[in-house]
């Protein structure tokens, strides 16, 4: 049974290939790990275990009117706790559905929260009755997205080049 | 009338690139899943192209120096002495050139006489024995062997050795076998080329896509400076092939005379290439870096896979091909290429495209997707065993 070590080592290159590795399956991992199924799939279920892997999720095109979701970043200035300085309200706003990110920032506001909602108004709503309300809010700034031109390292405009490479070439 | 009569004697009897032959038949082919080809699958790092377009907003649409923009030069002479630790002049001693071929045509134009012997190892790229006959010198093929990995040893220099030999052309990392020479081998070859009173044109290409050890120029070894020209570029290192630019440092009298031919020749490199090249040079590593570690993990894969369908093939410790060993099949390596595309519509280059030994082996590119890689590898299995089954 491999030590600690010996595991921690192993997890580098699973780590790396999800990274570059596009959509490869479970199946297609193995075969260039030179591992079998079974231990690509133990070791994404420790990388979940030990928290470093949190999910796998699409990346949609969710930029035309149509799709029926409006998405608003939201600056918020917090006041900080005694003991627990900004975490506990930062956590606690993480928990809404609504909240896709939250992030800890330097500069003039301390969170920077990234909203999802199926209308302005829903998103309006989350604002004003959910987040402002909260004690130790200071303020909220509110930020409509107009427009996505990358998301997740996608470009989201253009589709996908054809390969111009040459078949065979020196 | 019959025009082909107007051709020149030494261009008629140069022997087509063999590459030309089985691209004319993969080009008709749908599906293909491609081993066969020469540059990375990398579009060039953004902040690359981006510079490129600046320099056309700019209005960068101008001649520049023969010699190439000093700035580039300035950039090229810190990249070689941080990384090759060989210091070059960017007022006499460096010229930038379209791509490393054309360098390595103009210093054969520059430096062979009628009858020059010209020493390269083989199998080497496609251009290298012409390059010396279009100038008509004579090549001298040094082989090189899957047993030392591909790595030219100074035993199959002296071997291969005769009177009249002026230059030594090295390209370590190599296109196609992979091969390199550590430091050891280096200083070795470095010795022989005093001994034989030896110019030698060094071919770094690859250099960056070291993956083993750390790249040695023979530039850098103690007095081969002054007997080297060394050829490095932008294309696989960069991702840059369609950019065409490359340069050459050496000595200034050979600099300077290389440049004479590129004056008449080809005038200057293209600027706006230039400009983009400057960028890569100054912030470029970083993007260059996480495209090696992927060729690395890539390169593992597949030659391990090799390996297991029982082509046998050692480790290309530079470079992005593999060159395994295919004469377990029981075929030569044209016929199991050409087997391979039509059963299986898989392209691997015939190892003989790169001279006559690389006869038994072919070249497969790693620089594409894993899920290429992947399929590539089962349906390459699954043609040699059924050769292996009749056989």
């Amino acid at each position: 049974m491999p030590g600690f070590c010996d595991t921690a080592r192993l997890m580098k290159p699973i780590v790396k290939l999800l990274l570059e590795g596009g959509s490869l399956g479970a199946a297609q991992m193995a075969q260039v790990l030179n591992l079998s199924e079974a231990e690509v799939n133990r070791q994404l279920d420790e990388l979940k275990k030990q928290h470093v892997l949190l999910g796998f999720r699409p990346v949609l095109n969710i930029a035309d009117e149509d799709s029926g979701v409006v998405r608003a970043v939201i600056e918020v200035r917090i006041t900080p706790e005694r003991g627990g300085g900004f975490n506990r309200l930062a956590e606690r706003i993480s928990r809404f559905d609504e909240v896709e990110s939250c992030y800890l920032m330097s500069g003039g506001y301390d969170l920077l929260v990234f909203v999802n909602g199926a209308s302005l108004q829903r998103v309006a709503a989350f604002v004003s009755e959910k987040l402002s309300t909260i004690e130790g809010v200071l303020s909220t700034a509110t930020h409509f997205m107009l427009r996505s031109y990358k998301e997740n390292g996608f470009l989201l405009e253009g589709k996908a080049e054809e390969n111009e490479r040459l078949k065979v070439t020196p | 009338m019959d025009s082909s009569r107007y051709i020149a004697r030494h261009v008629i009897n140069l022997p087509k690139s063999g590459i030309r032959d089985f691209f004319e038949i993969v080009a008709k082919m749908k599906d293909v899943i491609s081993l066969g080809i020469g540059e990375p699958d990398f579009d060039t790092p953004w902040h690359i192209r981006e510079a490129g377009i600046y320099a056309l907003e700019k209005g960068k649409t101008h001649y520049t120096s023969n010699l190439g923009s000093i700035e580039l030069r300035r950039a090229i002479s810190k990249y070689a002495e941080k990384y090759y630790s060989v210091s070059y002049q960017p007022e006499n001693e460096i010229l930038v050139t379209v791509g490393v071929s054309e360098a390595l045509d103009i210093a054969c134009r520059a430096l062979i006489n009628p009858g020059d012997k010209v020493m390269f190892h083989q199998p080497c790229y496609v251009s290298y024995h012409p390059s010396v006959t279009l100038t008509h010198g004579i090549g001298v093929p040094v082989p090189t062997f899957a047993k030392d990995n591909f790595a030219l040893t100074v035993g199959a220099l002296r071997a291969a050795w005769q009177p009249g030999c002026k230059l030594l052309m090295l390209n370590l990392p190599c296109n196609p076998t992979g091969g390199t020479c550590d430091r050891v081998q280096i200083e070795a070859i470095a010795k022989f080329a005093v001994e034989k009173d030896l110019i030698v044109l060094s071919d770094e290409i690859y250099s960056e896509l070291t993956f083993e050890d750390v790249h040695t120029s023979i530039a850098s070894i103690p007095g081969m400076k002054e007997r080297t020209i060394f050829l490095h570029g932008f294309s696989k290192a960069f991702a840059m092939t369609g950019w065409r630019i490359g340069y050459a440092c050496g000595p200034a009298p050979l600099i300077e005379a290389m440049m004479k031919v590129h004056q008449y020749s080809m005038l200057c490199a293209s600027i706006i290439s230039q400009e983009a090249a400057v960028e890569a040079l100054l912030r470029g590593r970083d993007a260059m870096k996480k495209m090696r570690d992927q060729y690395h993990r890539r390169r593992d894969f597949i030659v391990r896979r090799f390996n297991e369908i029982g082509l046998k093939c050692h480790l290309p410790r530079g470079s992005f091909y593999a060159f395994p060993d295919v004469s377990v099949t029981g075929l030569n390596e044209k016929d199991f290429a050409v087997g391979l595309l039509q059963a299986e519509h898989v392209a691997m280059v015939p190892g003989s495209a790169f001279g006559a030994n690389g006869s038994g082996f072919c070249r497969a590119c790693f620089a594409t997707s894993y899920e290429h890689l992947i399929e590539a590898s089962n349906r390459i299995e699954r043609h040699v065993q059924s050769l292996v089954k009749k056989s």
